[in-house]
């Protein structure tokens, strides 16, 4: 799916353990992401795939090694530059986390204006957004009302509404059936075309061997292989 | 920060349920307090009135001739704090005596002659214009006044002012107390309703804060929720004060007609409101800081 020798790196991990007081959640992870790869995390459930996504956006901090999102060592940056650093993450999440008392349009507006955005540019990029994830006819819903997967795909919507560099996906596809996971992977892969950087964590392989692409396979903390998968489309 | 206010507002809204109990609280804590400085403001004007009223009675030995009362009388008057000496004979002594006596001023009449001695009546200036003289000026004039030459006796209200005064900076201390530990309930109480509002929307700054939400972008519309709040109770509880003063200023309560009560003063209304606003806050900034430590 892309050509990992001619891009240059946009995560690096070097080394890095988390330890949970006396349980080892991830050891010794070293592992390079390149700009504008699709990149899956694969492993079965505790293996450490939502730990190590949470270390990218310091949703937590590594016990040890080192973490470089775009160049910086996130270990250095200050509390209060975090919010900042967060902005170049568009993350999602299995059980979607939309807020259910506001609306489609108020859960994605939420979003932007956390990030500083002001005026008509939020109704004119929450339209956007929704356009793009096919949701535009639901604007006005609440989250409880859309299945599972229109609520993905707001979800999806929310985090490319802030335009990140780089997209989380924590079991995006978990809680849909087929053809919602479709949807909604086809929709990380377009936000991929366009330039983004995307990691995707998932025990199903069969979503691996649809979309292909690099594979860091986790079991109890440890990377046991990194494997190419040719896709079986190209997109 | 208009957004922020609005959201404030509508945060408010839509916990109406916990907002107003909130507010009731505060409301009521305030009441309590402000009652309580209403007492003690109109107390201390009381006594402060009956203070400024504390004659100095001075009763000259007796035989004392006009030259000695004309003498005694001076060096009274360059006493410090000295405001007026009058001088009062034991005839107009007598006088006002039977005038006090009424009907039985006619016992009087059977004395052969009169007891009472020559006196002066002594007002004590204070060193502030605007409250009475304290205790110890009262009594330093006393005790210089007793020391001039032909002065027999000098009296004045000295135990019973000091025994008030006593009760009434003892009434003010536990006062004072117990406002403070409705103070600190108060802000348990809002850093608690904060706390709710913050589990019930747990979710909501879980996201805010994933997306790159600045502290500041989460945490004001709380702070400004609590504010609001504060300012609301301190509101409702001055007004129900104010109904309450109304009534027992309009309505014929016989057994405080010596008394003249007036109400707080704006300045203390106000200050009693940016109290609760800051109360609020305080609340709040305990709430959200133990919160958003997690």
């Amino acid at each position: 799916m892309v050509n990992l020798q001619k891009k240059s790196s946009i995560i690096r991990l070097f080394h890095v353990y988390k330890t949970y007081s006396d349980k080892n959640a991830l050891v010794d992870i070293t592992v390079d992401v390149a700009q504008n790869e699709f990149l899956f995390i694969s492993g079965p459930s505790g293996a450490g795939k939502t730990t190590l996504l949470k270390l990218l956006y310091l949703g937590q901090y590594a016990s040890q090694g080192q973490i470089l999102v775009d160049g910086v060592n996130i270990a250095r940056i200050s509390k209060k530059k975090i919010p900042l650093f967060r902005r170049k993450f568009g993350i999602i999440f299995q059980d979607y986390k939309l807020i259910p008392q506001k609306t489609v349009y108020h859960n994605i507006a939420l979003v932007l204006e956390a990030t500083g955005k002001k005026g008509r540019i939020i109704p004119q990029k929450i339209r956007s957004v929704l356009r793009t994830v096919g949701m535009e006819d639901r604007i006005d819903m609440y989250p409880p009302s859309l299945s599972g997967g229109e609520q993905q795909r707001v979800a999806v919507a929310r985090a490319l509404a802030t335009d990140p560099k780089i997209i989380l996906a924590d079991e995006p596809t978990g809680n849909l059936d087929i053809q919602s996971a479709g949807i909604v992977l086809k929709l990380l892969i377009q936000f991929y075309i366009r330039g983004a950087t995307v990691i995707l964590a998932t025990h199903n392989l069969e979503l691996i061997r649809k979309t292909g692409g690099r594979v860091v396979h986790l079991k109890d903390g440890k990377v046991q292989a990194i494997t190419w998968h040719e896709p079986i489309r190209d997109f | 920060m208009f957004l922020f206010v609005k959201r404030a507002f509508k945060d408010i809204l839509e916990n109406s349920f916990v907002s107003s109990i909130t507010i009731v609280i505060i409301g009521l804590i305030i009441l309590i307090i402000s009652t309580f400085l209403l007492f003690l403001d109109n107390a201390a004007g009381a006594i402060s009135d009956w203070k400024s009223g504390i004659r100095i009675m001075v009763y000259l030995q007796p035989g004392t001739n006009a030259i000695d009362f004309s003498k005694v009388k001076k060096n009274i008057q360059e006493i410090n704090l000295v405001n007026k000496v009058r001088f009062i004979s034991k005839e107009e002594a007598l006088a006002i005596l039977r005038k006090q006596l009424n009907r039985q001023g006619s016992l009087l009449d059977n004395l052969k002659e009169n007891p009472l001695p020559d006196a002066f009546d002594v007002q004590v200036a204070s060193n502030f214009r605007r409250k009475g003289p304290d205790l110890d000026e009262i009594e330093a004039v006393a005790l210089k006044i007793e020391s001039i030459p032909g002065v027999q006796q000098v009296e004045y209200g000295q135990k019973w002012i000091e025994r008030f005064s006593a009760v009434f900076d003892l009434f003010r201390l536990v006062g004072l107390a117990t406002a403070g530990l409705f103070v600190m309930a108060g802000i348990f109480i809002i850093a608690n309703t904060i706390r709710l509002v913050l589990y019930a929307r747990q979710d909501e700054l879980e996201i805010m804060r994933l997306v790159g939400a600045s502290e500041w972008f989460i945490k004001t519309p709380f702070y400004i929720q609590a504010i609001i709040q504060g300012g609301l109770g301190a509101f409702a509880g001055m007004m129900v004060l104010y109904f309450g003063y109304q009534y027992l200023n309009t309505s014929d309560q016989q057994g405080l007609s010596f008394i003249n009560i007036h109400f707080l003063s704006m300045n203390t209304c106000l200050s009693i409101m940016i109290a609760s606003m800051i109360l609020g806050w305080l609340g709040c900034y305990l709430s959200l800081k133990q919160f958003l430590r997690k």
